[in-house]
């Protein structure tokens, strides 16, 4: 049996599973702590499905919780910004378009020193050793709790950011480092900044793993923890407390991957019908399509992978002003009650009339108190409106000449109704109200490497090679079993306007969890 | 616009036209307009003068990016990489240098004469030698009238700088590839020194406002809720070929030659589609075999819902787009023009009338 766990923003989902078969869910209010959320979705699971703590193989948990920490500038870290680059780089200073609010917040310093490679390994100058240590004296001086640590081209190469994290830690042994070969991918100042990101929450994620460890133990649960990666995979807890960026994302990614396990579609468009908001992503092959350009955080670019997602500003909180006359329309938004919805909507006995109501009160949702709800003869008509105008923007997404289905899933997709039509098929699957805890559940640890490699004679082979054994390294280190570990995919591009002398390459891995009496 | 100073308020909207006029090619992320901002926020504006405006002697150089975009996003430029480049090249020439003009004012090359001039202080003349992008250094209309592109400048990430003076244009591309490699993998290049005379006479006018121009026409285009594309085509000068879906990507094969080929559907009328053939760029459309729109002439691929450039590296199956031609300069119509960069030299063999659309 597996638990799944979605922390969102305002409920915290629990799902127990065996096997392909979902046994019971659960939905529980998200608490600032994150732990109390999920003692109180255990615990609500096993009320609702009495089972053995002792027969639960792994606990899979996917939260927002550092990002939305990071937005807020909440719990950071103050963090030293170490770049390894000169006398190249100088032109784009290390925090370049950081809001000042984030980077007050996280002030540790900025440092460009000299180091780095160039894309065929040469390296741009040595690293200089003095330089470091004038370094770690002014994080002493300051009194810094953390360092990022960036190099360039250190994804071909990353002995200069190993060294430099060796000279720090061995006189600062407290401190926390993050070296962005860790993170990956090409392109410094994104990488840097996902790297200083990761960083100033090390001191938080170090917290949440400890809290979250301990809400296990306290249920009875002696199972391994693990945490979903933006990229659909899981990783051992571990790892996710020195890299809580790459754990950063995964809400989205867990609901298309929980809406392709409960429908059992590949390729589909997925529309999760949140409180607040409304996404619609794509699944390709199984697959969550990838937005194309990089991903923002509070304005800072970075290199993350994220699902392309169309957002809408509608979901069971939004706000519905009801007609003046009685033969009117009602205005749908643009206001939301957030995470407020179970004090301020009619059912629940508050002031404002949300979309929820209407689903009350057209008999697609049963919850709260609908003796409370005035009579409103237009409900199903509007939801019906909500549901055709939200249908019609799914042909932006579509990957094929021919209109996919889609599939409804999250707390508000009842609201929905089955807006189906002759063009467009509609799914809503059981269960489809859990359906981020239940992409949680069903997660495979897996690992993922990028890479541009010269293409020098044998380069290639060699190369591919590494990039091969290091994503297998990855995902066992993430909690998979060694002999499991498959490469699911080899993408290889040429970098333009440099003819035959580099290629890009990304290898992703995926494996299995150890069963019982298997983990080493 | 022309004569005017270009400010940081307008950089987002040079990118986003600069993207547009790379015809598909420069696939890079925000770190160029990053630099941009950056550059004239330290150091300030910069004036964009009609070369002729400009004393007929005064000292004249070509400047771009050579090599890779994607590289040049990792191993970040060096500040001061252009003035040090304009200084040797000044030193090898004997004279100082009077402005600076576009290379090819196009994907992220357009944006070299302008963080150029904010190192030096220079005034940007409003000219460029392709009005596109092409993948080599001689083909621009420079080479059709005569004039060296040596002595060439290339100065790299980390102070690196080489002379090349290749014994013709034709000689040049051989020589600068292997020395961008040793260089990092991309450089600052300033080609084609000139008199600001002959900038003028052979130059394509008004070409890096016009990047600013087309910008704002995208923009402005993107925030209505109309149907675009004939609209946009039209106010680019151009003629919309088609509006449809991605169906196929074929990207360039892996050993390193650079063709490939994107199929897109018609969304009205799905037994008819559209083959554009690419070379880090879109060279050819062809629709049931005939050809559409071919190079010199620029196709270019709009977000068919946002109205976005979409570059080929970024194009995937489902993708919405418009495909647009824009017409080259005329220089590029003329027989030298197409025999410098026609469709044959890329490999197309095509009706010979085709240049003449």
């Amino acid at each position: 049996m597996r638990i799944g766990v979605d922390v969102g923003g305002t409920s915290t989902d629990a799902v127990l599973m065996a096997g392909g078969e979902v046994l019971a869910g659960v939905k529980a209010p998200t608490s600032p702590d994150v732990t109390g959320g999920v003692v109180e979705a255990l615990a609500l699971l096993r009320g609702v499905h009495r089972f053995d703590p002792g027969a639960v193989q792994a606990v899979v948990i996917g939260t927002t919780h550092f990002m939305n920490a990071f937005v807020e500038g909440r719990d950071l870290t103050r963090t030293a910004v170490i770049r390894l680059g000169l006398p190249a780089t100088s032109g784009l200073p290390p925090l370049l378009d950081w809001p000042e609010r984030l980077r007050a917040r996280i002030d540790g310093g900025t440092y460009l020193c000299h180091g780095g490679h160039d894309f065929d390994g040469r390296p741009i100058g040595d690293l200089d050793e003095e330089e470091i240590a004038g370094v770690a004296d002014d994080i002493a001086r300051r009194g810094t709790e953390a360092a990022a640590i960036s190099s360039v081209f250190s994804f071909a190469d990353a002995s200069m950011e190993r060294r430099v994290a060796g000279i720090l830690t061995s006189r600062l042994p407290y401190l926390k480092v993050s070296l962005s070969s860790e993170i990956g991918r090409i392109g410094l100042l994104e990488r840097e900044n996902a790297t200083t990101i990761n960083a100033s929450l090390s001191g938080l994620a170090g917290r949440i793993a400890d809290a979250l460890g301990a809400a296990l133990a306290s249920a009875g649960l002696r199972a391994p923890l693990y945490v979903t990666q933006n990229n659909g995979t899981l990783m051992d807890v571990e790892p996710a407390r020195r890299y809580p960026v790459a754990t950063f994302a995964s809400g989205p990614t867990n609901s298309l991957r929980g809406a392709a396990f409960l429908s059992g579609l590949t390729d589909c468009v997925v529309m999760d019908v949140g409180g607040t908001t409304t996404d619609v992503g794509v699944l390709a092959g199984g697959f969550p399509q990838e937005a194309p350009a990089e991903v923002t955080v509070a304005g800072i670019p970075t290199n993350f992978r994220m699902p392309r997602l169309l957002c809408h500003e509608i979901g069971g909180g939004t706000i519905v002003t009801p007609p003046r006359r009685p033969d009117g329309e009602p205005a749908v938004g643009p206001g939301n009650v957030g995470d407020a919805l179970t004090r301020r909507s009619v059912v629940y006995g508050g002031p404002d009339l949300t979309l929820t109501d209407l689903g009350v009160a057209a008999g697609r949702l049963r919850l709260g108190d609908p003796a409370r709800l005035a009579e409103m003869p237009f409900a199903a008509a509007t939801l019906d409106t909500v549901a055709a105008r939200l249908l019609g923007s799914v042909h932006r997404l579509r990957v094929t000449p021919a209109m996919p289905p889609v599939v409804l899933v999250g707390g508000g997709a009842a609201l929905l109704g089955d807006p189906g039509t002759d063009d467009v098929r509609v799914v809503r699957p059981p269960h489809h109200t859990i359906a981020n805890a239940i992409g949680a559940a069903t997660a495979e640890p897996g690992g993922e490497v990028e890479r541009i490699f010269p293409l020098a004679a044998g380069g290639r082979d060699e190369v591919l090679e590494r990039a091969r054994s290091e994503a297998t390294t990855r995902a066992v280190a993430a909690g998979a079993v060694p002999a499991s570990v498959r490469v699911v995919s080899v993408e290889e591009a040429p970098i333009v306007y440099l003819p035959g002398s580099a290629t890009w390459v990304r290898v992703r891995t995926l494996g299995a969890l150890a069963r019982d009496g298997e983990r080493a | 616009m022309s004569g005017g100073p270009v400010t940081a308020a307008d950089v987002d909207d040079f990118v986003l036209g600069a993207k547009l006029l790379s015809g598909g090619g420069a696939s890079h992320g925000t770190m160029p307009a990053r630099w941009l901002r950056h550059a004239m926020a330290t150091r300030g504006d910069v004036r964009l003068v009609p070369p002729g405006s400009l004393p007929e002697s005064a000292q004249c150089l070509a400047i771009g990016f050579i090599g890779s975009p994607t590289i040049q996003s990792e191993k970040l430029p060096m500040v001061g990489q252009f003035a040090e480049a304009v200084r040797v090249a000044e030193r090898r020439l004997g004279h100082e240098v009077g402005a600076l003009a576009a290379l090819n004012a196009a994907g992220v090359n357009a944006l070299a004469p302008l963080l150029a001039a904010t190192e030096l202080g220079l005034p940007v003349a409003d000219a460029d030698g392709m009005g596109r992008i092409f993948p080599n250094v001689e083909r621009s209309v420079f080479t059709l009238a005569g004039l060296d592109v040596g002595p060439c400048t290339l100065a790299g990430a980390q102070g690196d700088v080489m002379i090349i003076e290749p014994a013709g244009n034709m000689r040049a591309e051989a020589l600068i590839r292997p020395a961008t490699v040793a260089l990092g993998g991309w450089c600052v290049a300033v080609l084609y020194p000139m008199s600001a005379g002959l900038l003028a006479r052979h130059g394509i006018h008004g070409s890096v406002s016009r990047v600013l121009d087309v910008g704002r026409t995208l923009r402005r285009a993107a925030a209505s809720d109309e149907p675009r594309g004939h609209r946009l085509a039209a106010g680019l000068g151009g003629r919309l070929l088609a509006s449809g879906i991605v169906a196929e990507v074929h990207r360039p094969s892996r050993r390193g030659f650079p063709s490939g080929a994107v199929i897109v559907t018609d969304l009205d009328d799905p037994d008819r589609s559209v083959r554009l053939e690419t070379q880090n760029e879109y060279m050819l459309a062809l629709a049931d075999g005939v050809p559409l729109a071919a190079v010199p002439d620029l196709i270019c691929t709009v977000d068919h819902d946002t109205g976005e450039p979409v570059d080929i590296e970024r194009l995937h199956y489902g993708h919405v787009v418009d495909v647009i031609t824009l017409p080259a300069a005329p220089a590029w119509h003329t027989a030298a023009g197409l025999a410098l960069a026609g469709p044959e030299t890329f490999g197309y063999a095509l009706p010979r009338d085709q240049g003449d659309r």
